[in-house]
Protein backbone atom coordinates (compact mmCIF):
# COMPACT_ATOMS: atom_id res chain seq x y z
CA UNK A 1 0.00 0.00 0.00
CA UNK A 2 3.02 2.28 0.54
CA UNK A 3 3.17 5.06 -2.07
CA UNK A 4 -0.18 4.26 -3.62
CA UNK A 5 -2.80 6.94 -4.14
CA UNK A 6 -4.89 5.33 -1.40
CA UNK A 7 -1.99 5.54 1.03
CA UNK A 8 -1.43 9.19 0.20
CA UNK A 9 -5.14 9.88 0.59
CA UNK A 10 -4.82 8.57 4.13
CA UNK A 11 -1.75 10.72 4.76
CA UNK A 12 -3.63 13.77 3.56
CA UNK A 13 -6.65 13.10 5.74
CA UNK A 14 -4.41 12.88 8.77
CA UNK A 15 -2.24 15.90 7.87
CA UNK A 16 -5.23 18.13 7.10
CA UNK A 17 -7.11 17.27 10.28
CA UNK A 18 -6.01 20.52 11.90
CA UNK A 19 -6.88 22.69 8.88
CA UNK A 20 -10.30 24.13 9.67
CA UNK A 21 -13.16 23.71 7.21
CA UNK A 22 -11.40 21.63 4.52
CA UNK A 23 -13.90 20.51 1.91
CA UNK A 24 -11.56 19.22 -0.74
CA UNK A 25 -7.86 18.84 -1.29
CA UNK A 26 -5.40 17.58 -3.85
CA UNK A 27 -1.73 16.78 -3.71
CA UNK A 28 -0.26 17.70 -7.08
CA UNK A 29 2.93 16.88 -8.96
CA UNK A 30 3.47 20.17 -10.78
CA UNK A 31 5.71 19.03 -13.62
CA UNK A 32 3.45 16.12 -14.54
CA UNK A 33 0.21 17.97 -13.79
CA UNK A 34 -1.30 15.02 -11.92
CA UNK A 35 -2.93 14.49 -8.58
CA UNK A 36 -1.29 11.82 -6.44
CA UNK A 37 -3.61 12.12 -3.46
CA UNK A 38 -6.70 13.86 -2.30
CA UNK A 39 -9.47 14.15 0.19
CA UNK A 40 -13.08 15.21 0.20
CA UNK A 41 -16.03 14.32 -1.96
CA UNK A 42 -15.54 13.06 -5.49
CA UNK A 43 -12.93 11.03 -7.29
CA UNK A 44 -9.53 12.05 -8.65
CA UNK A 45 -11.27 13.19 -11.84
CA UNK A 46 -13.30 15.72 -9.85
CA UNK A 47 -10.09 17.21 -8.52
CA UNK A 48 -8.79 17.99 -12.01
CA UNK A 49 -9.67 21.73 -11.71
CA UNK A 50 -7.55 21.93 -8.56
CA UNK A 51 -4.63 20.38 -10.40
CA UNK A 52 -4.95 22.75 -13.36
CA UNK A 53 -5.18 25.78 -11.06
CA UNK A 54 -2.04 24.65 -9.20
CA UNK A 55 -0.11 24.24 -12.44
CA UNK A 56 -1.25 27.68 -13.66
CA UNK A 57 -0.11 29.33 -10.45
CA UNK A 58 3.02 27.38 -9.58
CA UNK A 59 4.11 25.95 -12.94
CA UNK A 60 7.60 26.93 -14.02
CA UNK A 61 6.29 29.26 -16.72
CA UNK A 62 4.58 31.43 -14.16
CA UNK A 63 7.48 33.07 -12.41
CA UNK A 64 7.50 36.87 -12.42
CA UNK A 65 10.67 37.85 -14.29
CA UNK A 66 11.47 41.52 -13.80
CA UNK A 67 13.57 43.79 -16.01
CA UNK A 68 16.43 43.47 -13.53
CA UNK A 69 16.31 39.71 -14.40
CA UNK A 70 15.29 39.15 -10.81
CA UNK A 71 12.92 36.22 -10.76
CA UNK A 72 10.14 36.24 -8.21
CA UNK A 73 8.70 32.79 -7.63
CA UNK A 74 5.55 32.72 -5.61
CA UNK A 75 5.16 29.86 -3.18
CA UNK A 76 1.61 30.40 -1.95
CA UNK A 77 -1.63 31.58 -3.45
CA UNK A 78 -4.88 32.23 -1.59
CA UNK A 79 -8.07 32.78 -3.58
CA UNK A 80 -10.47 34.38 -1.13
CA UNK A 81 -14.11 34.16 -2.17
CA UNK A 82 -17.41 34.86 -0.46
CA UNK A 83 -17.97 31.27 0.61
CA UNK A 84 -14.63 29.56 0.36
CA UNK A 85 -10.90 30.05 0.39
CA UNK A 86 -8.71 28.05 -1.96
CA UNK A 87 -5.07 27.73 -0.96
CA UNK A 88 -2.34 26.56 -3.32
CA UNK A 89 1.01 25.94 -1.63
CA UNK A 90 4.31 24.79 -3.07
CA UNK A 91 6.31 22.25 -1.11
CA UNK A 92 9.39 23.58 0.67
CA UNK A 93 11.28 20.30 0.77
CA UNK A 94 9.74 19.10 -2.48
CA UNK A 95 9.24 22.11 -4.75
CA UNK A 96 7.75 19.81 -7.41
CA UNK A 97 4.84 19.23 -5.10
CA UNK A 98 1.81 21.41 -4.43
CA UNK A 99 -1.03 21.14 -1.97
CA UNK A 100 -4.40 22.59 -2.97
CA UNK A 101 -6.97 23.04 -0.24
CA UNK A 102 -10.55 24.24 -0.63
CA UNK A 103 -11.83 25.46 2.73
CA UNK A 104 -14.94 27.13 4.06
CA UNK A 105 -14.72 30.84 4.72
CA UNK A 106 -15.28 30.71 8.48
CA UNK A 107 -11.63 30.80 9.45
CA UNK A 108 -9.25 33.69 9.42
CA UNK A 109 -6.95 33.66 6.35
CA UNK A 110 -3.72 33.91 8.33
CA UNK A 111 -4.75 31.05 10.60
CA UNK A 112 -5.75 28.94 7.63
CA UNK A 113 -2.43 29.58 5.88
CA UNK A 114 -0.47 28.60 8.97
CA UNK A 115 -2.46 25.38 9.36
CA UNK A 116 -2.06 24.57 5.66
CA UNK A 117 1.72 25.10 5.82
CA UNK A 118 1.91 22.72 8.78
CA UNK A 119 -0.12 20.14 6.88
CA UNK A 120 2.10 20.34 3.82
CA UNK A 121 5.23 20.06 5.97
CA UNK A 122 3.83 16.88 7.51
CA UNK A 123 2.94 15.45 4.10
CA UNK A 124 6.40 16.20 2.70
CA UNK A 125 8.01 14.12 5.41
CA UNK A 126 6.05 10.91 4.95
CA UNK A 127 7.71 7.84 3.44
CA UNK A 128 4.77 7.19 1.13
CA UNK A 129 5.75 10.23 -0.91
CA UNK A 130 9.28 9.05 -1.68
CA UNK A 131 8.58 7.10 -4.84
CA UNK A 132 6.68 10.02 -6.37
CA UNK A 133 9.22 12.75 -5.82
CA UNK A 134 12.61 11.06 -6.02
CA UNK B 1 -5.79 44.01 -34.30
CA UNK B 2 -7.57 45.12 -31.14
CA UNK B 3 -10.94 46.96 -31.24
CA UNK B 4 -8.96 50.13 -30.62
CA UNK B 5 -7.02 49.52 -33.84
CA UNK B 6 -3.72 49.54 -32.00
CA UNK B 7 -1.16 46.78 -32.31
CA UNK B 8 -0.17 46.87 -28.65
CA UNK B 9 2.75 44.49 -29.00
CA UNK B 10 4.28 46.67 -31.72
CA UNK B 11 3.76 49.80 -29.64
CA UNK B 12 5.23 48.28 -26.49
CA UNK B 13 8.21 46.94 -28.45
CA UNK B 14 8.92 50.39 -29.91
CA UNK B 15 8.68 52.06 -26.52
CA UNK B 16 10.85 49.35 -24.99
CA UNK B 17 13.59 50.18 -27.50
CA UNK B 18 13.57 53.71 -26.14
CA UNK B 19 13.43 52.58 -22.54
CA UNK B 20 16.60 50.58 -23.13
CA UNK B 21 18.53 53.64 -24.35
CA UNK B 22 20.85 55.36 -21.92
CA UNK B 23 20.11 58.72 -20.36
CA UNK B 24 22.72 60.25 -22.69
CA UNK B 25 21.03 59.04 -25.88
CA UNK B 26 19.17 61.41 -28.17
CA UNK B 27 17.82 60.70 -31.63
CA UNK B 28 14.85 59.48 -33.61
CA UNK B 29 13.15 56.09 -33.70
CA UNK B 30 11.84 55.97 -37.25
CA UNK B 31 8.75 53.96 -38.19
CA UNK B 32 8.35 52.36 -41.61
CA UNK B 33 10.52 52.10 -44.67
CA UNK B 34 8.76 55.07 -46.23
CA UNK B 35 8.93 57.07 -43.05
CA UNK B 36 5.47 57.23 -41.48
CA UNK B 37 6.72 59.16 -38.50
CA UNK B 38 8.86 58.62 -35.48
CA UNK B 39 9.58 59.14 -31.83
CA UNK B 40 12.08 61.85 -30.98
CA UNK B 41 14.21 61.15 -27.96
CA UNK B 42 16.20 63.58 -25.85
CA UNK B 43 18.47 62.19 -23.16
CA UNK B 44 16.56 58.91 -23.02
CA UNK B 45 13.14 60.60 -22.71
CA UNK B 46 10.50 61.18 -25.37
CA UNK B 47 10.24 64.80 -26.42
CA UNK B 48 8.01 64.54 -29.49
CA UNK B 49 6.12 61.98 -31.55
CA UNK B 50 5.47 62.71 -35.21
CA UNK B 51 2.99 60.83 -37.39
CA UNK B 52 1.99 61.55 -40.94
CA UNK B 53 -1.36 63.34 -41.08
CA UNK B 54 -0.99 64.86 -37.61
CA UNK B 55 1.37 67.68 -38.52
CA UNK B 56 -0.95 70.44 -37.33
CA UNK B 57 -2.50 68.60 -34.42
CA UNK B 58 -0.36 70.21 -31.70
CA UNK B 59 -1.54 73.62 -32.86
CA UNK B 60 -5.17 72.54 -32.40
CA UNK B 61 -4.42 71.08 -28.99
CA UNK B 62 -2.64 74.22 -27.80
CA UNK B 63 -5.61 76.32 -28.90
CA UNK B 64 -7.97 73.91 -27.12
CA UNK B 65 -6.00 73.72 -23.87
CA UNK B 66 -5.11 77.43 -23.45
CA UNK B 67 -6.46 80.93 -23.94
CA UNK B 68 -4.01 81.87 -26.66
CA UNK B 69 -5.63 83.00 -29.94
CA UNK B 70 -4.69 82.00 -33.48
CA UNK B 71 -3.04 85.33 -34.37
CA UNK B 72 -0.73 85.17 -31.39
CA UNK B 73 0.05 81.52 -32.04
CA UNK B 74 0.90 82.29 -35.69
CA UNK B 75 3.25 85.06 -34.55
CA UNK B 76 5.14 82.74 -32.19
CA UNK B 77 5.20 79.94 -34.80
CA UNK B 78 6.85 82.30 -37.26
CA UNK B 79 9.35 83.47 -34.65
CA UNK B 80 10.26 79.85 -33.83
CA UNK B 81 10.69 79.04 -37.53
CA UNK B 82 13.12 81.92 -37.97
CA UNK B 83 15.12 81.20 -34.82
CA UNK B 84 14.86 77.41 -34.93
CA UNK B 85 13.11 77.59 -31.54
CA UNK B 86 10.81 75.13 -29.81
CA UNK B 87 7.20 76.29 -30.12
CA UNK B 88 5.80 74.99 -26.86
CA UNK B 89 8.68 76.12 -24.70
CA UNK B 90 8.71 79.53 -26.40
CA UNK B 91 5.01 79.95 -25.63
CA UNK B 92 5.70 79.09 -22.00
CA UNK B 93 8.73 81.39 -21.85
CA UNK B 94 6.63 84.27 -23.18
CA UNK B 95 3.89 83.60 -20.62
CA UNK B 96 1.33 82.69 -23.28
CA UNK B 97 0.92 79.14 -22.09
CA UNK B 98 1.08 77.59 -18.62
CA UNK B 99 3.62 74.75 -18.27
CA UNK B 100 0.81 72.39 -17.24
CA UNK B 101 -1.18 73.32 -20.35
CA UNK B 102 1.79 72.56 -22.58
CA UNK B 103 2.39 69.26 -20.79
CA UNK B 104 -1.22 68.18 -21.36
CA UNK B 105 -1.12 69.20 -25.02
CA UNK B 106 2.21 67.47 -25.65
CA UNK B 107 1.10 64.23 -23.96
CA UNK B 108 -2.15 64.16 -25.88
CA UNK B 109 -0.34 64.87 -29.14
CA UNK B 110 2.21 62.12 -28.45
CA UNK B 111 -0.57 59.68 -27.55
CA UNK B 112 -2.54 60.35 -30.72
CA UNK B 113 0.62 60.07 -32.81
CA UNK B 114 1.61 56.78 -31.15
CA UNK B 115 -1.85 55.34 -31.87
CA UNK B 116 -1.43 56.37 -35.50
CA UNK B 117 2.05 54.83 -35.73
CA UNK B 118 0.87 51.56 -34.15
CA UNK B 119 -2.01 50.69 -36.47
CA UNK B 120 0.16 47.93 -37.90
CA UNK B 121 3.61 46.57 -37.10
CA UNK B 122 6.20 48.69 -38.91
CA UNK B 123 9.96 48.22 -39.04
CA UNK B 124 11.74 50.65 -36.74
CA UNK B 125 15.26 52.03 -36.74
CA UNK B 126 16.97 54.31 -34.25
CA UNK B 127 19.22 57.09 -35.52
CA UNK B 128 21.27 59.03 -33.00
CA UNK B 129 21.53 62.78 -33.24
CA UNK B 130 22.11 65.69 -30.92
CA UNK B 131 19.26 66.86 -28.71
CA UNK B 132 17.51 70.18 -29.29
CA UNK B 133 17.39 71.32 -25.71
CA UNK B 134 13.92 70.26 -24.57
CA UNK B 135 13.33 70.95 -20.89
CA UNK B 136 12.94 67.68 -18.91
CA UNK B 137 9.51 68.86 -17.73
CA UNK B 138 8.27 68.60 -21.32
CA UNK B 139 9.77 65.20 -22.06
CA UNK B 140 8.27 61.90 -20.93
CA UNK B 141 9.24 58.40 -19.91
CA UNK B 142 8.19 55.74 -22.43
CA UNK B 143 6.03 54.07 -19.77
CA UNK B 144 4.10 57.31 -19.19
CA UNK B 145 3.16 57.48 -22.86
CA UNK B 146 2.25 53.78 -22.97
CA UNK B 147 -0.14 54.32 -20.06
CA UNK B 148 -1.53 57.46 -21.71
CA UNK B 149 -2.10 55.57 -24.96
CA UNK B 150 -3.88 52.66 -23.31
CA UNK B 151 -5.88 55.17 -21.25
CA UNK B 152 -6.89 57.11 -24.36
CA UNK B 153 -8.31 53.89 -25.84
CA UNK B 154 -10.09 52.88 -22.60
CA UNK B 155 -10.94 56.25 -20.97
CA UNK B 156 -13.71 55.06 -18.66
CA UNK B 157 -11.68 52.15 -17.35
CA UNK B 158 -8.70 54.41 -16.84
CA UNK B 159 -10.77 56.84 -14.77
CA UNK B 160 -12.14 54.00 -12.67
CA UNK B 161 -8.70 52.43 -12.18
CA UNK B 162 -7.18 55.77 -11.25
CA UNK B 163 -9.82 56.40 -8.57
CA UNK B 164 -9.30 52.93 -7.14
CA UNK B 165 -5.51 53.13 -7.05
CA UNK B 166 -5.42 56.69 -5.73
CA UNK B 167 -7.48 55.51 -2.78
CA UNK B 168 -4.68 53.04 -2.01
CA UNK B 169 -1.82 55.50 -2.41
CA UNK B 170 0.14 55.11 0.82
CA UNK B 171 3.85 54.60 1.45
CA UNK B 172 4.99 51.02 0.92
CA UNK B 173 2.51 50.31 -1.84
CA UNK B 174 3.21 49.93 -5.52
CA UNK B 175 0.31 49.09 -7.74
CA UNK B 176 -0.73 48.70 -11.34
CA UNK B 177 -4.08 48.30 -13.03
CA UNK B 178 -4.55 46.44 -16.30
CA UNK B 179 -7.37 46.35 -18.82
CA UNK B 180 -8.12 43.33 -20.94
CA UNK B 181 -7.91 43.49 -24.71
CA UNK B 182 -10.41 40.79 -25.75
CA UNK B 183 -9.11 40.42 -29.29
CA UNK B 184 -5.48 39.92 -28.40
CA UNK B 185 -6.29 38.27 -25.10
CA UNK B 186 -3.67 40.28 -23.30
CA UNK B 187 -3.58 42.62 -20.35
CA UNK B 188 -2.59 46.22 -20.97
CA UNK B 189 -1.27 48.45 -18.18
CA UNK B 190 -3.49 51.51 -17.78
CA UNK B 191 -2.56 53.09 -14.44
CA UNK B 192 0.34 52.58 -12.07
CA UNK B 193 1.54 53.80 -8.71
CA UNK B 194 5.31 53.69 -8.57
CA UNK B 195 8.06 54.05 -11.11
CA UNK B 196 7.95 50.76 -12.97
CA UNK B 197 9.48 50.25 -16.39
CA UNK B 198 7.47 48.92 -19.34
CA UNK B 199 9.27 45.59 -19.15
CA UNK B 200 8.33 45.25 -15.49
CA UNK B 201 4.70 46.12 -16.14
CA UNK B 202 4.53 43.65 -19.01
CA UNK B 203 6.03 40.91 -16.85
CA UNK B 204 3.68 41.77 -13.98
CA UNK B 205 0.68 41.65 -16.34
CA UNK B 206 1.80 38.32 -17.80
CA UNK B 207 2.14 36.84 -14.34
CA UNK B 208 -1.09 38.36 -13.01
CA UNK B 209 -3.11 37.05 -15.96
CA UNK B 210 -2.79 33.59 -14.46
CA UNK B 211 -5.00 34.67 -11.53
CA UNK B 212 -8.26 35.07 -13.48
CA UNK B 213 -7.37 31.93 -15.45
CA UNK B 214 -6.83 29.93 -12.27
CA UNK B 215 -10.10 31.34 -10.88
CA UNK B 216 -11.87 30.04 -13.97
CA UNK B 217 -10.34 26.61 -13.40
CA UNK B 218 -11.57 26.69 -9.81
CA UNK B 219 -14.97 28.10 -10.84
CA UNK B 220 -14.70 30.82 -8.21
CA UNK B 221 -14.93 34.59 -8.34
CA UNK B 222 -12.56 35.58 -5.55
CA UNK B 223 -12.74 38.94 -3.82
CA UNK B 224 -8.98 38.86 -3.92
CA UNK B 225 -6.04 36.60 -4.55
CA UNK B 226 -2.98 36.83 -2.37
CA UNK B 227 0.33 35.55 -3.75
CA UNK B 228 3.33 35.25 -1.46
CA UNK B 229 6.97 34.34 -1.98
CA UNK B 230 9.01 32.31 0.48
CA UNK B 231 10.68 35.54 1.62
CA UNK B 232 7.29 36.99 2.44
CA UNK B 233 6.94 39.44 -0.49
CA UNK B 234 3.27 39.69 -1.32
CA UNK B 235 1.12 40.74 -4.23
CA UNK B 236 -2.63 41.18 -3.89
CA UNK B 237 -4.62 40.77 -7.10
CA UNK B 238 -8.29 41.36 -7.75
CA UNK B 239 -10.53 41.73 -10.73
CA UNK B 240 -13.34 44.26 -10.89
CA UNK B 241 -15.43 45.80 -13.67
CA UNK B 242 -13.05 44.84 -16.44
CA UNK B 243 -9.90 45.89 -14.60
CA UNK B 244 -7.25 43.67 -13.02
CA UNK B 245 -5.55 45.32 -10.05
CA UNK B 246 -2.18 44.25 -8.71
CA UNK B 247 -0.81 45.69 -5.50
CA UNK B 248 2.73 44.90 -4.41
CA UNK B 249 3.02 45.18 -0.65
CA UNK B 250 6.50 45.79 0.75
CA UNK B 251 5.54 45.22 4.36
CA UNK B 252 3.00 43.43 6.52
CA UNK B 253 1.19 46.63 7.47
CA UNK B 254 0.40 47.54 3.87
CA UNK B 255 -0.60 43.94 3.13
CA UNK B 256 -2.99 43.92 6.09
CA UNK B 257 -4.44 47.27 5.05
CA UNK B 258 -5.07 46.19 1.45
CA UNK B 259 -6.55 42.78 2.26
CA UNK B 260 -8.85 44.18 4.96
CA UNK B 261 -10.02 46.92 2.63
CA UNK B 262 -10.75 44.50 -0.18
CA UNK B 263 -12.47 41.97 2.04
CA UNK B 264 -14.62 44.68 3.60
CA UNK B 265 -15.71 45.80 0.14
CA UNK B 266 -16.67 42.29 -0.91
Amino acid sequence: MSGTAAALDGVMVKACERVPGVRNAALVLLAEGISIGGLGAGAAFDREPLVRAAVRCLGTSNAWVRSSRRVTEFAEYAFVGDEQITLILRGKLQPRLALVLVCTRESNLAFLLTAARDALREIELVEELAEWVT
Amino acid sequence: MSPTGVDWAALADALLQIERLSLDDSGLLEFGIEQRGGIFVEKGRICWVAASGLGRRLRHLILAHSRIDEVELDRVCEQCRRQNGLLGQTLVAQGLLEPAELEVALRQHSTESLIELSRAPLPTRFRSHAGRGYAPRFTFRPVELLLDTVGACFPELRAKARRELEALATPGIQAAAFVFDPDRECLLPVVELGQRAIEDLRALGRWASSMPLASLELAVAPSLTLATTEKGDSVVVWWGAGILYTVICDDRASLAAITSRQLAKA
